[in-house]
């Protein structure tokens, strides 16, 4: 990479964390960044209660197919590392769903949940092992989750089709403890780290945040996305500090 | 660089890449099937014969399956529908024309799949059954009344025989004769669905006056009625008769030739009588009921007697009945102004007749009464209501008018004389006389002039006590007087003090003026005229009308109607002590004649004392 390209990467990337290019040559070792992705489950037992409800109003014997699995989780990151610790920025996505369902000859009645999750927060961690396979970190991610959940229903009748639908949003805050290997070639870095999300989520509700969603219950609902976060990454060093010479 | 760009590509995509609900249930349902499934009119052919409005009756198969709907079309137009497996619908024929019309049943339900078109109600199965439907309102030809006699103690009706294609039933009417509102009312009204049944037996009917309709009914249809009337008279005509020495009554009234018809006869007496009692005899052959009438003397009560039939149905019970006269103790006598505390009727023994005062339309009058036939001989009319003065021997009859008296011929009651007393008192007075008359025409006398004896034939004064108003009395040989207290005997110039009585109420001389009844109220002393000694006591009830009876020999009266419930008449000889017979009287009663006596009635003393 030419020095010119370096220079304005490490410009960029500490100017959106808000630290100039002086002061991270000042502070840190090296600025990372890096892709992830991975596998997240989830609670979600709010949304699992409104799949039961939907279930019991069928005019037909229905049944639960699916029932919000784990699913893929991607992410990015920007981080700083000094000789011990890291700190930096992260974004992510993930997802989920569920379907009731019910089908014979004269037509079928489908109810899907599809819940989309978009992350972003900080994250930190210490190191507290350096072994041949690479170095081994302990931290936490603290996290904002802005949900959406789209419910859809169609119906087949006699060949005669019908769908409708809505959607409902939410906001979670989170806190995921991980552990984290990590191991460079040069200026590349592969990474793995395994950790468990514990989820403090707000009401869904319509486009209005007043307006919130009642289940036929009369119950409030939330997207429990409580559940463990399994990821590999590469990344990039996009600066490191020159050692002094002798 | 490249692969930086390369990665960062990757994780965009893949970052797009967002979870699919997924999976399916698909349910193996059985495909709608109408075998088995079917609807038709129930009990009928393809051909329906309408007479008149119809109830449509359907039923239906539907192996399990929930009926959505049932129509039924008259000619292509929709006139009934119903959602049961069986029901009927109602066919309204005033406005369709006589004649054949098409009926189409169509029964559609649930197609019973279970599918989810069925459950959303879009699958279901349609049959279709077709009939004629013939419609008839001509109204029915009538049916004659061919007959009503008397079969067998029972009523038989009979008609002619309908011969209407579409017949359903005759309707018979049966109207009674009300003998109260004298007018026919309906008793029942009865139909009968078979046509060969053309005669009734009437289990209603005892006697009297009936009136019977027969009508023919097609549908809704009812032919005219035809009408007869049918009389066989049943007069009860209860009579009645004293029995069991006159202790009770033994009813008697007319059997019903209706016997199979009959129940009971009822027997109760008049609402006025206020007694409740009622009597039932079930044996149609018994036509007599002896029982206590519970008759005080002088009432009356009359009995009912009331025949029963048979009651059909939920129909009111038809009866016939009849009143019996008025039952009383004894006999009828003239009406003559009394009351129970004061009766001036008087019995003369030698003339054996009733003299009494007797109110007639507007005018006051004595009367003569025959003590045989008790009939009214004579009446000699009076101004105002006058004591009346009858000696015992019969030959004279005063009565006390003015400031003096008539005197009567008690035999032809032709007047004879007025005898003005005024001059005993002078202009002042001389008025309200009272007095008693004896065999030999003395008179004496009391008002506030004074005590008199007056010899009426000689027309002389015998003794006098002026200004001393006390009671006077003599005796009917005229031999004492008892004034005041004082018992005064005549010794051939004078009437002089020979004996006292104490208070009295009243003083009855008796026995030819051998002994005097001292009436004390509690008793009576039987006092020796002779001896001047009280023979005998006889303890009274407090009672009033107290009369000694020479006839019988007898002292009765009644007692205090407002101490004693009910009001008692008490009987005493001259030789016990208490009273010898009590029994309930209901008036004004006196003993005469050996008769119990009051104003319209009379019996002999024989029916509570033989």
């Amino acid at each position: 990479m030419s020095r010119l390209y370096k220079t304005i990467l490490i410009s960029a990337i500490t100017a959106l964390i808000g630290v100039t290019e002086a002061s991270a040559q000042r502070y840190w070792q090296r600025i990372d960044v890096s892709v992830s992705a991975g596998y997240a489950t989830f609670r979600m037992d709010d949304l699992k209660a409104v799949q039961e409800e939907d279930l019991s109003y069928m005019p037909v014997e229905g049944e639960i197919t699916n029932s919000f699995p784990g699913y893929l989780n991607f992410g990015g990151e920007v981080v700083f590392y000094d000789s011990t610790y890291f700190v930096g920025v992260l974004l992510g996505h993930t997802s989920t769903g569920g379907r009731v369902h019910y089908a014979d000859y004269s037509g079928s009645i489908t109810m899907d949940q599809l819940v989309k999750m978009d992350y972003n927060g900080l994250v930190g961690a210490y190191r507290i092992a350096s072994t041949k396979a690479g170095n081994i970190f302990i931290g936490t991610n603290l996290l904002t989750y802005l949900n959406r959940v789209e419910f859809t229903y169609s119906q087949t009748l006699l060949e005669q089709s019908s769908t409708s639908g809505f959607e409902l949003k939410s906001l979670n805050f989170a806190v995921g403890p991980f552990v984290q290997i990590y191991k460079r070639f040069g200026k590349f870095l592969v990474k793995g780290n395994v950790g468990y999300e514990f989820h403090f989520g707000m009401d869904l509700f319509y486009d209005d945040p007043d307006q919130k969603y009642i289940s036929s219950s009369g119950e409030y609902a939330k997207v429990n996305a409580d559940g463990f976060r399994v990821g590999i990454g590469v990344g990039y060093a996009v600066y490191t500090r020159r050692p002094k010479s002798k | 660089m490249k692969s930086i760009v390369l990665a960062i590509a990757s994780f965009l995509i893949l970052f797009s890449c967002d979870y699919e609900p997924a999976g399916e249930n698909f349910v193996v349902r059985p495909q709608p099937d109408a075998t088995g499934v079917s609807v038709e009119l129930t009990d009928t052919s393809d051909t329906l014969y309408v007479l008149g409005n119809a109830e449509i009756r359907y039923s239906s198969i539907t192996q399990n399956r929930p009926v959505l709907w049932f129509r039924a079309y008259l000619n292509g137009e929709l006139f009934g529908t119903h959602n049961q497996q069986s029901a009927s619908v109602f066919l309204y024929t005033p406005n369709l024309s006589d004649g054949c019309h098409s009926l189409r049943l169509e029964l559609i339900v649930s197609s019973g799949t279970g599918s989810l078109a069925e459950r959303q109600g879009q699958e279901e199965i349609r049959i279709e059954r077709d009939y004629v439907v013939c419609i008839d309102n001509s109204r029915p030809d009538p049916v004659e009344i061919t007959s009503i006699r008397r079969v067998d103690g029972t009523l038989e009706l009979a008609w002619e025989k309908s011969n209407e294609r579409f017949f359903k039933y005759y309707t018979i009417v049966k109207s009674s004769f009300n003998q109260a509102s004298q007018q026919f009312e309906i008793h029942w009204i009865k139909d009968i669905n078979d046509s060969e049944t053309i005669s009734l037996r009437d289990s209603t009917f005892v006697g009297g006056q009936v009136k019977y309709s027969v009508s023919v009914g097609a549908a809704n249809q009812q032919s005219e009625g035809s009408e007869k009337t049918f009389v066989d008279p049943y007069e009860l005509n209860p009579t009645w008769e004293w029995v069991d020495n006159n202790n009770n009554i033994k009813l008697t009234w007319r059997r019903t030739k209706y016997y199979k018809n009959f129940t009971s006869y009822s027997i109760s007496f008049s609402y006025s009588s206020f007694d409740d009692r009622t009597f039932s005899v079930t044996n149609v052959d018994d036509t007599t009921l002896t029982l206590d009438p519970q008759l005080p003397f002088p009432s009356t009560k009359a009995l009912t007697v009331i025949t029963y039939p048979f009651v059909i149905d939920n129909f009111h019970h038809e009866y016939v009945y009849g009143h019996s006269d008025n039952i009383y103790i004894g006999k009828d006598f003239p009406w003559y102004r009394a009351d129970i505390y004061e009766d001036k009727s008087i019995y003369n023994e030698t003339l054996d007749k009733y003299f009494a005062i007797a109110l007639t339309g507007f005018k006051t009058e004595l009367v003569k009464i025959n003590a045989q036939t008790n009939e009214i001989e004579q009446s000699y009319e009076l101004i105002g209501i006058s004591d009346i003065l009858l000696s015992n021997n019969g030959q004279y009859l005063y009565i006390a008018a003015g400031s003096g008296f008539f005197q009567i011929d008690p035999m032809t009651f032709t007047f004879l004389q007025y005898i003005d007393l005024s001059a005993l008192c002078g202009s002042s007075g001389g008025y309200n006389w009272k007095g008693s008359i004896s065999d030999n025409n003395r008179l004496a006398l009391t008002n506030g002039c004074g005590n008199f004896v007056l010899d009426l034939t000689g027309h002389s004064i015998l003794q006098q006590w002026p200004f001393e108003q006390k009671s006077i009395e003599i005796s009917p040989s005229g031999a004492f007087v008892i004034r005041g207290n004082e018992i005064l005997k005549w010794n051939s110039s004078n009437y002089v003090s020979v004996g006292n009585t104490g208070n009295t109420r009243q003083r009855i001389f008796i026995q030819n003026d051998a002994k005097v009844l001292l009436d004390k109220s509690s008793h009576v002393d039987v006092l020796n005229l002779t001896t001047m000694a009280v023979e005998h006591t006889i303890t009274l009830d407090k009672g009033y009308n107290l009369r000694y009876d020479p006839v019988s020999g007898l002292l009765g009266g009644i007692t205090d109607p407002f101490t004693s419930q009910p009001r008692l008449f008490n009987l005493y000889t001259l030789t016990s002590n208490e009273k010898v017979k009590e029994f309930p009287v209901a008036g004004g009663v006196v003993l005469m004649n050996n008769s119990l006596v009051t104003p319209g009635y009379i019996t002999s003393l024989d029916h509570y004392y033989p």
